[in-house]
């Protein structure tokens, strides 16, 4: 079982958000491996991703920013860091999509200050890989196959 | 008076009448902390008091000493916390690449894939690279609070004259025109340390030179409220106002698709701090070049 079939008819689409090439990579990997996704678009940093979001900049036509199912976001980040992403993410009309924090960080004034910005989730990374790939299948199935959104995706 | 004498009375203790200034004779302030207390009634009924005034202005120095240090020691109790953070947070991220990349190779080996063999191999090389690069920052940050050389007087021509020859090695064929002020001052400190702090400065301009159109870095000196100010200006991409300060933290980084772990800054303050001096940058923002200012002690010998 896998959870690529597709969104209400649409492909499903991640947006990571990670600083950290290789760890980049390396989700990248495991969501292929195991058919999470059809496409994951990377960004390197915070700036990129609200422009992303908010079709601003480099990614203000539409055509070049279709709208993700699941941000994966990093903490910290480059230019404008993990929470200001969230921050903005979750006071503006883009509000119900879920934003799940995937960080190496496991200090606790972390993860207090992402799910006080209403963060959908808080992961640390696992070294051991088995569990990191385990992690990032069961997140996807969890959050692209299970989870219900309030809107058809071609919305808002 | 009365009043007062009534008050003290009604509580039947030494009561605290608070601290004063003032100046005394020699035309000095002197700060004087006075209490009262009710000793009792004389036969014919008249109350007594009992007033004394110490003088606590050496006690009141010291009291400031201290709070000062109090608060520079929460400061760097504060900072040390930081450090620890980031240091284990950066620490762990090659080891989950590490860890990522042999469990990818595990797979990869099974399948026979060579090419993925490869990159994997490449990822575990690079990582533990980048580990190397963060333990050898960590302990060139260390040392900076012990000197290393004896202070001396240095002439900043030579300072920026070894810190171009140092640069000139990874220019390979990106054009940079430098503007050096001719009749730089001496400065007085520990030449080695000061060496890396304009080759840092020096290489942050080049880093963060624009992609097309030629590199201009400007290095002099201005004169501001009877200081000294020494600056690097370069016409790179310029650094937004919220990274202002931000860019000093340790392995803070502007730019992920540029090289370097985020020490550079962080080294070129310490030792500017350390030798009792301060930096800033200005900018007006992206595309609009930087300016590093920064103060050193001057010739005059040592502080």
């Amino acid at each position: 079982m896998n959870a690529q079939a597709s969104f209400q008819g649409e492909p499903l689409l991640i947006l990571l958000v990670e600083d950290n090439a290789a760890h980049a990579r390396l989700v990248m990997r495991s969501l292929a491996d195991h058919q999470i996704a059809n496409r994951v678009v990377h960004l390197s940093d915070g700036e990129a991703a609200l422009n992303y979001l908010f079709r601003q900049g480099d990614y203000a036509d539409p055509e070049t920013s279709p709208r993700p199912h699941l941000v994966l976001l990093d903490l910290r980040l480059p230019r404008v860091d993990g929470l200001s992403v969230l921050q903005r993410i979750k006071n503006s009309p883009l509000q119900p999509l879920p934003v799940v924090v995937l960080t190496t960080s496991e200090t606790e004034s972390d993860a207090m200050a992402a799910y006080h910005n209403q963060a959908n989730s808080y992961l640390v990374k696992p070294l051991n890989f088995e569990k990191f790939s385990a992690m990032l299948q069961q997140l996807g199935f969890y959050w692209l196959a299970w989870n219900r959104y309030p809107w058809t995706h071609t919305e808002p | 008076m009365q009043e007062i004498i009534d008050q003290l009375f009604a509580a039947e203790t030494r009561v605290h009448d608070g601290e004063f200034a003032i100046r005394v004779a020699d035309g000095s302030q002197r700060i004087w902390d006075f209490s009262s207390a009710p000793l009792g009634r004389l036969p014919d009924g008249r109350r007594l008091v009992m007033s004394m005034a110490s003088d606590i202005t050496q006690r009141k120095a010291q009291e400031r000493e201290r709070e000062a240090l109090i608060k520079d020691l929460e400061a760097r109790t504060a900072e040390l916390e930081r450090f620890t953070y980031t240091v284990s947070h950066d620490l762990k991220s090659p080891l989950i690449t590490i860890q990522g990349y042999v469990g990818l190779l595990q797979k990869d080996l099974e399948a026979a894939a060579k090419e993925r063999i490869q990159e994997d191999l490449r990822e575990i090389s690079h990582a533990t690279e980048q580990m190397q690069d963060l333990l050898g920052d960590l302990l060139e940050l260390s040392r900076i609070g012990r000197l290393v050389n004896p202070p001396e007087e240095v002439p900043v021509a030579e300072l920026v004259q070894e810190a171009r020859r140092r640069v000139a090695g990874y220019l390979h064929d990106r054009e940079v025109n430098f503007h050096i002020q001719p009749d730089l001052p001496s400065v007085y400190g520990d030449r080695a340390r000061l060496v890396e702090v304009f080759q840092n400065l020096l290489d942050n301009a080049i880093k963060f030179s624009p992609q097309i159109g030629q590199t201009r870095i400007e290095m002099g000196i201005i004169q501001k409220e009877g200081q000294q100010i020494f600056f690097v200006r370069d016409n790179g991409i310029g650094i937004p106002p919220d990274y202002h300060e931000k860019i000093f933290g340790l392995f803070e980084r502007l730019d992920p698709h540029i090289e370097g772990t985020g020490i550079g800054l962080t080294l070129v303050r310490r030792i500017i701090e350390f030798h009792g001096g301060h930096i800033w940058v200005e900018s007006d923002g992206p595309g609009q070049g930087s300016i590093f200012f920064f103060t050193l002690p001057q010739t005059e010998g040592p502080p």
